[in-house]
């Protein structure tokens, strides 16, 4: 499967906005989880998230604060197990 | 604004509550009781701030909110009466207690005919004054009490999403794979606090006396924990950090009162509401995660991070904490007593090793509040007996605070000390060498 990181950020951003977020706040693929309120359960289902859509298992390496600051770091990351 | 004379159903956490307000923690003396401080810069004029209180329409709706009578098998229910004129007095307190004894040690009653809420206004020598907001956990959680507060100031919130409770509200809503989820979230929770589990409480006494500890931690030192917490492990978030450290540091305690410990078990909450959300106000929206630490992850408190992180995400997977308020929400019919009965373990001295829990940081937009600039905020959970020992995380100001509140008959002076000073030098990286613990 090939998957553009443009396409996994606005995957995670409509998942993330559909589910996660109140309607109406501001959020984009550079915004920082943690400035609107995303705690670590959150952090968690967007990972699962992943794994479910996209079928790839972040490994340990790869599941650290800085790769999961925002959804273009996560997709950042992502784009390589395609 | 919701209309007076309309009822609505409990949420199944409201329940849950409910069932061990009346069977289980009446016996502890804060009842089940929250507050919310908010420290404010200059003097209050308390005459004008009552006034505004009671001439507030979100403060007299709340006001006339109480529990209906229910019906059997029939949903429990909040009642809104219209009020023709609210009387609420307003009492000053000259302290420097963040939380004054008669605040803290003061219950407040579901079943009582007064309204679930109180404020009090503290003086302070330095001239500041702050406002506590006190109210009965089964009204609303820490997240309804904020948007309650912020809606005085004219912020827009919505009080409740829930419909007029009407018949069609009360016919259960079940479906195959809803009850498949509530089957698996029961099965979970059965297997993972199945004992030997240890409690931070001794055996139940009838009065107990509430006192708590702030540990507040400056800008450059709340980095460095978020620091600590990234070489212990920490991949997506502080809490398991600061469980980890409140875990291994009871590990001790108990360890010193010579108690081989051999498990915890704890549900901790999770806000159900999106990030963000304007309500609803009334009511509980929370479920829960359930951990499970053994003796083994006290060696070290990054192995506690590693396992917190793994259960985490396992019951992420698994959708428990769905399927758990399903749970809760199926259970809301049948009688409290019974209810209680299901929830309890008569062996057990608690539902709970000890508690935790984490609330966001205090907005930076609510930065004022009636015209005084906002200096400080802390949210108290309540500290329900047993266990009697709760952890609670309230940042501000990007600074963290935890509050730590406990009864004197469950955690004694002299292990408090030694509790918090463990607990700022691990959260700190200062500990020496890592934790050996056995």
């Amino acid at each position: 499967m090939e998957l553009s990181q443009k396409k996994i950020e606005t995957d995670l951003v409509d998942f993330i906005k559909s589910s996660l977020l109140e309607e109406g706040i501001f959020f984009d693929q550079n915004t920082y989880l943690w400035e609107v309120g995303l705690d670590s359960i959150s952090i968690v289902s967007i990972i699962l998230y992943l794994e479910r859509n996209y079928k790839i298992n972040l490994s340990e390496e790869d599941l650290n604060p800085e790769n999961l600051k925002s959804v273009k770091a996560i997709a950042d990351c992502c784009t390589k197990y395609f | 604004m919701p209309q007076s004379n309309s009822t609505y159903s409990l949420t199944g956490t409201d329940c849950f509550l409910l069932a061990l307000e009346k069977h289980n923690i009446s016996k502890g003396i804060s009842g089940n009781t929250c507050h919310y401080v908010l420290d404010l810069k200059g003097k209050i004029n308390s005459t004008d701030f009552t006034n505004k209180l009671n001439q507030h329409p979100s403060v007299q709706w709340l006001a006339s909110i109480s529990l209906g009578k229910k019906e059997l098998l029939g949903l429990p229910v909040w009642e809104a009466q219209s009020i023709s004129q609210l009387n609420l007095t307003l009492d000053t307190i000259y302290s420097d207690e963040i939380l004054p004894f008669e605040i803290i040690n003061r219950p407040i009653s579901p079943f009582a005919k007064e309204p679930l809420f109180k404020f009090h206004h503290i003086e302070r020598s330095n001239g500041n004054s702050s406002i506590v907001f006190s109210w009965h956990h089964l009204i609303m959680d820490g997240y309804g009490a904020l948007l309650f507060l912020r809606s005085l100031d004219g912020h827009e919130i919505n009080f409740t999403n829930r419909n007029r409770n009407t018949k069609a509200d009360n016919k259960p809503q079940i479906d195959k794979a809803s009850l498949k989820k509530v089957i698996k979230a029961k099965y979970f929770i059965d297997q993972t606090s199945k004992g030997p589990i240890n409690f931070v409480n001794k055996e139940r006494q009838a009065n107990v006396h509430q006192k708590y500890k702030v540990l507040k931690f400056n800008q450059t030192e709340t980095q460095n924990i978020a620091e600590t917490a990234k070489q212990m492990g920490v991949k997506f978030g502080l809490s398991t950090f600061y469980l980890s450290t409140f875990a291994s540091n009871v590990f001790d305690l108990l360890a010193n009162r010579g108690i081989k410990v051999e498990n915890f078990w704890l549900p901790v909450p999770k806000n159900a509401r999106r990030k963000g959300a304007k309500g609803p106000l009334l009511g509980n929206h929370l479920s829960f995660l359930f951990y499970r630490l053994k003796a083994e992850d006290f060696t070290e408190i990054k192995n506690g991070i590693k396992s917190l992180q793994e259960q985490m995400m396992q019951q992420m997977k698994k959708d428990i904490p769905a399927g758990y308020q399903l749970l809760m929400n199926l259970l809301k019919r049948i009688p409290s007593s019974l209810y209680y009965y299901l929830i309890s373990d008569k062996k057990r001295k608690s539902l709970s090793s000890f508690l935790f829990t984490m609330a966001a940081e205090h907005p930076e937009s609510f930065s004022s509040f009636c015209g005084h600039e906002i200096i400080g905020a802390l949210t108290f959970p309540p500290n329900t007996y047993p266990p009697g020992l709760t952890f609670a995380i309230s940042p501000f100001k990007k600074q963290l605070q935890i509050m730590i509140l406990y009864y004197e008959e469950v955690v004694s002076e002299n292990e408090m000390d030694t509790l918090c000073n463990e607990i700022q030098k691990d959260l700190l990286g200062l500990s020496t060498a890592i934790n050996e613990r056995n």
